[in-house]
């Protein structure tokens, strides 16, 4: 059984139809990356699979729960799904390991001593440990990103959002974040990955995904679609990308 | 020119200053501390009121913000002081205790006027300082599992008030000012103080010098000490 399966899935803003029918299931442990034009609902989807937007129509099964019912916990749900957003939006008045333990003690309740030892264990994974106690404010646009990555993992999530998380970055620091990133898969956590990091999605991802219009236009592994892509527009939009 | 002749600042000052600074200055420290955290505590609750998506008390807190910023605050202590007594007594009356009779504490109409009021611009420096506050900030606490109650206390407000700190400063120094006020209300503050001392000595440009000094060297310093809190509150802002 998939671990999330996206049926019939719709999202308007008024009258903007963003996303228009779109059907993805997601294995456990499986990579996957979402490519596509500007605006072509990519983020969208994304925010709809924690239900930071609420979707017009569609089910999201999660664990074989339908989220979008009325009676679901979203806070429990949001707790098993973490995001990492483009701008990092780390919490800029805390401690880094505060920013990292601060959604452990207060939601799951967690001891202040056990959340801080996981939480330097997490900057330890992801090389952030010697700044545990500065503020995010400090640090480079990289860093802060590695930090939003421990942040949510510190809530144990069985799968992991990423939208665009190195596209605020300057080239240079884009690297150490992939890795994160990269070791992450390894380890076999769901991942659903917006990007235009081709590399990543090439080396890492299991499955590549290509929007647009609101529409899943193609839906193969990475390989394929890089080399032989089936669809017109996915053809457009990758050599405009791979070009560049 | 007889008014120069008989200057005599000496003497107001061996006279009046004792005065300023015995039960006058305490009357204003006493209104403008807890008039100024009573202030915040209204601005933080009609900020909450503000930013809630319950439209019914939305409406009611613009309509009573309407009412203070549209009137001067002098009216409003003088009906603090004045008519609010008498509509508790009528209140009281309909309530079937017709013996009832209230006086008002000058302070204390003062404390609740000031408070009242600048509570009311307060309100929207916290408001907008709320709504100023990154909307990633509550979409990453949503995204880790807090509820839309615990991100907003948690992560927003205090953010909030911290960056809405430096204006409060000049609030503060504005409410010092306007203590001076209280002395349409009977208030035994600076300005009435003064006033009762020129109209026994007739030393009325030695009085008022020294009353405008006294603020001066309260206010001065005071803001002063704002400025400074702005820097520090700057420095450790991203
Ligand atoms: N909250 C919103 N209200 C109204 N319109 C929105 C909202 N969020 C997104 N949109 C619109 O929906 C469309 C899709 O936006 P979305 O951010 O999902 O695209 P995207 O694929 O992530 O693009 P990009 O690559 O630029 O990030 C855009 O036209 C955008 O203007
Ligand atoms: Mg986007």
């Amino acid at each position: 059984m998939a671990l999330l399966e996206i049926k019939g899935l719709q999202k308007s803003f008024g009258e903007l139809k963003v996303l228009r029918d779109v059907n993805i299931s997601i294995e456990e442990g499986e990579v996957l990356v979402l490519i596509g034009p500007s605006g072509s609902g990519k983020s969208t989807f994304l925010r709809c699979l924690n239900l930071l937007e609420t979707p017009t129509a569609g089910e999201i099964i999660f664990d074989g729960q339908n989220i979008l019912e009325k009676k679901f916990d979203i806070k429990k749900y949001r707790q098993s799904v973490g995001m990492c957003f483009q701008r990092f939006n780390l919490f800029p008045f805390m401690t880094v390991l505060d920013n990292v333990t601060f959604a452990p003690c207060l939601v799951k309740k967690e001891k202040k001593e056990v959340a801080r030892k996981k939480g330097m264990e997490l900057l330890e994974k992801v090389g952030m440990a010697q700044k545990a106690n500065v503020y995010p404010s400090t640090l480079s646009g990289g860093q802060q990103q590695r930090v939003a990555i421990a942040r949510a993992l510190a809530m144990e999530p069985r799968m992991m959002l990423f939208d665009e998380p190195t596209s605020a970055l300057d080239p240079e620091l884009v690297g150490d974040v992939l890795n994160v990133m990269r070791d992450l898969a390894k380890e076999g956590m769901t991942m659903a990955v917006v990007t235009h990091e081709m590399g990543f999605a090439r080396d890492v991802a299991d499955r590549a995904i290509f929007m647009d219009g609101g529409y899943v236009v193609e839906d193969s592994s990475p390989q394929e679609m890089f080399t032989n892509p089936k669809n017109e527009r996915t053809k457009a939009f990758l050599s405009r990308v791979l070009n560049n | 020119m007889e008014v120069l002749e008989n200057l005599d600042f000496a003497k107001a000052f061996k006279e009046l200053l004792p005065e300023l600074f015995g039960e006058a200055i305490g009357i204003v420290v006493t209104v403008t501390i807890v008039g100024f955290l009573l202030a915040i505590v209204i601005g933080f609750l009609l900020a909450l009121a503000r930013v809630s998506k319950n439209k019914i008390l939305n409406g009611i807190v613009v309509v009573f913000q309407e009412i203070i910023r549209g009137t001067p605050l002098l009216v409003q202590l003088v009906y603090v002081f004045y008519v609010v007594p008498l509509l508790i007594e009528v209140l009281m009356y309909f309530l079937g205790k017709p013996d009832f009779k209230m006086t008002m504490p000058a302070v204390t109409a003062g404390i609740i006027g000031m408070s009242i009021n600048y509570g009311t611009y307060i309100s929207e420096v916290i408001r907008s300082a709320i709504l100023a506050i990154d909307q990633g900030q509550t979409e990453a606490a949503l995204a880790l599992g807090l509820s839309k109650r615990q991100a907003m206390f948690r992560i927003v407000i205090p953010q909030a008030f911290k960056n809405s700190i430096p204006v409060f400063g000049n609030y503060l120094v504005m409410l010092v000012k306007d203590t001076s006020l209280m002395a349409y209300i009977t208030a035994q503050e600076f300005l009435m103080t003064t006033k009762a001392y020129t109209s026994q000595t007739f030393l009325t440009i030695e009085s008022y010098t020294i009353l405008a000094g006294v603020y001066l060297v309260i206010c001065i310093p005071l803001a002063l000490l704002v400025k400074y809190v702005e820097r520090i509150s700057n420095k450790s802002k991203r």
